[in-house]
This record gives C-alpha cells, structure tokens and sequence, in this order.
C-alpha cells in the first residue's frame, strides 16, 4: 500500500513537473532570441542521488530529462551520481532541491537498496 | 472553431518542421541533426492529430502511434552511431 | 467545450513553433536537446488533449493516451542516448565536473 501511494504521488509530481518544464524551457528559449539579454548560463553538473537500485536511478534519469532545466548524460552507478547537462544554471542549489524534493522520496521508496 | 483550430495546428506544423529542416541542413555536428529529427517528428505527429480532428477518422491516430514507436527506434540507432563512429574521420561536420 | 478545445490546440501548436525556433536559436547541441525534448512533449500534450477534448469519441481516448504513453515513456531515453553521443562526439571534458549535493539519503 505505501508502494502504490509512492507511485501515484510520485505520477502526480512528474506530470505537474513536465508542465514547469515546458514553460521553463520557452522562457528560455524566448529570452535567449532577444538582442542584448544574455542567455543563462548552461552547465555540466554532478548530482548526487540517494542509493537505490538500477531500476530506480534508470528511472530517476528519464524524470529528470523531462523535468525543469536539466538531461540526463550519463549515470555512475559506482558513485551514485547523475552527470546532468543544465540549460539554465544560474542557480544549481534550486535545481538539487527541486530533485531532492520531488522525485528521491517516492523512488527510495519504490526501489531502495536491497539489503546485501 | 475546430476548423480554425486545425488551421492553427497545420500552419504552427508547418512552421516548425521548417526550422527543424534549416537545423538538419545547417548541422554543424551530427547530434543537431537528430535533435531536429525529433521536432520533425512532433511535427508530423501533430499532423497527424489534425488530419484525425479533420476527418474524426481514428485511423490517422493509429499512425500517429506507429510513428511515436519508429521515431525512437531511429533516434536511438542514429544515436548508437555516432557514439561509436571512429574519432576524426567517417563524422562528417564534427568540428574539429 | 470547442473554444477550450481550440484554445489548447493553438497554445500546444504556439509551444511547437517555439520549440521549433528554439531548435534554430539555442547555441550548442546540449542545450537544442532541452528544446526538442521538454518543450516538444509539452506541446504534443497540450494538443493532444486540445483533440480529446474536440472529439471525445471511445478510438480516440485511448489512441491519444497511447501516443502520449508513448513520448513520456521514450524521449527521455532517446534524450539521454542522444546527449551522451554528443558529449562523445564533441569530446567535452566531463571529469572535472563540479559535484553539487552529496550522496546521503534525503530525511
């Protein structure tokens, strides 16, 4: 039953994040086409992330490719880190918290380490 | 009002599969090729939704569904290759 | 019913043509991605329900959560595919990369 509440709490951020996402990424796009604005700044991020198991962090990629600012490039699974590519930079703690927030309780409870 | 809508959504198609053709011509490297790729392809898929609300026929919707399916297919090998294209040389326009 | 039908219609076909030029306007291939990506699902999403909501015939419903089953469930993997064989083919240096946040599990 906690699973299934995960999941769908879960659903529900992802959805009301691709919406925020859509709208960050034409702001951007649209500030970025006008003369004398310089565009944000784009930059290559680590993200740390809670362990969990290959489902999850395969997962916890996808979601963050569609969520505000970020794609996924590349999963260390050795390390526990996302190599994330930022479209709008200027302020990585927001980016951090907003995964931290949204997405790693529901997926640390869906796919938690196993206990080994 | 349908009619407009469906006007609107053609024309807004149209208008982005031609910025993603002057994309998939201009390069310079291979992966802006394939980003324009996916534009043309939630081009077509928006025609494909205004054919259906044109005719109200579900068969183009069917189409749509094929093409969501074989875009990522394409996408995925084109990306596979140029991942593991050899350095310097057989990737065209890879500024170097 | 229409006038919220054609409103979402031409909002998701203004997100397209947006997507479109930011495909054209952004500078690198990386950042293109976010465009075609995020900005293209939002738009095919907001047409799609444009259309639900024109026809809600028993076909359609369901062939347009397929289709939007579908693009949630593989751009973000062919986005990712596609953003790892640009960092290859362009050798961007990723080692030395700034971590942000550390590796302990949230509260």
């Amino acid at each position: 039953m906690r699973k299934l509440a995960a999941a769908i709490g879960l659903a529900v951020r992802f959805v009301v994040a691709v919406v925020v996402a859509g709208f960050a990424t034409i702001a951007v796009i649209l500030r970025s086409g006008l003369p004398g604005r310089p565009p944000p700044p784009v930059a290559l991020l680590r993200i740390g992330f809670a362990p969990m198991s290959e489902q999850g962090a395969a997962l916890l990629g996808c979601m963050v490719s569609l969520t505000p600012g970020t794609t996924t490039i590349d999963i260390d699974m050795e390390r526990h880190e996302l190599l994330v590519h930022a479209l709008d930079a200027s302020d990585p703690e927001a980016l951090l918290a907003s995964i931290r927030r949204d997405f790693e309780p529901g997926l640390v409870a869906l796919f938690g380490e196993p206990r080994r | 009002m349908i009619g407009l809508s469906i006007t609107i959504l053609v024309a807004g198609a149209i208008v982005a599969s031609g910025f993603a053709m002057y994309r998939l011509v201009a390069g310079p490297t291979q992966a802006d090729r394939v980003v324009a790729l996916d534009i043309l392809l939630a081009a077509a898929i928006a025609l494909c939704i205004a054919a259906a609300l044109a005719t109200a026929r579900t068969v183009f919707l069917d189409v749509a569904v094929g093409l969501a399916l074989v875009a990522f297919v394409a996408t995925i090998g084109w990306a596979r290759l140029i991942e593991q294209a050899p350095r310097g040389r057989g990737t065209p326009g890879a500024p170097r | 019913m229409t006038a919220l039908a054609t409103l979402l219609i031409a909002l998701g076909a203004v997100i397209l043509v947006i997507a479109g030029w930011g495909v054209v306007t952004l500078p690198d291939a990386l950042s293109r991605q976010h465009a075609a990506t995020k900005a293209g699902t939002l738009a095919l999403a907001m047409i799609a329900f444009g259309a639900f909501v024109a026809i809600p015939a028993d076909g359609f419903g369901v062939r347009l959560a397929l289709i939007l089953g579908f693009l949630v469930a593989t751009l973000p993997v062919a986005s990712h595919l596609l953003a790892r064989a640009a960092v290859r083919e362009q050798d961007i240096p990723t080692d030395d990369v700034p971590r942000i946040g550390g590796s302990r599990a949230p509260d």
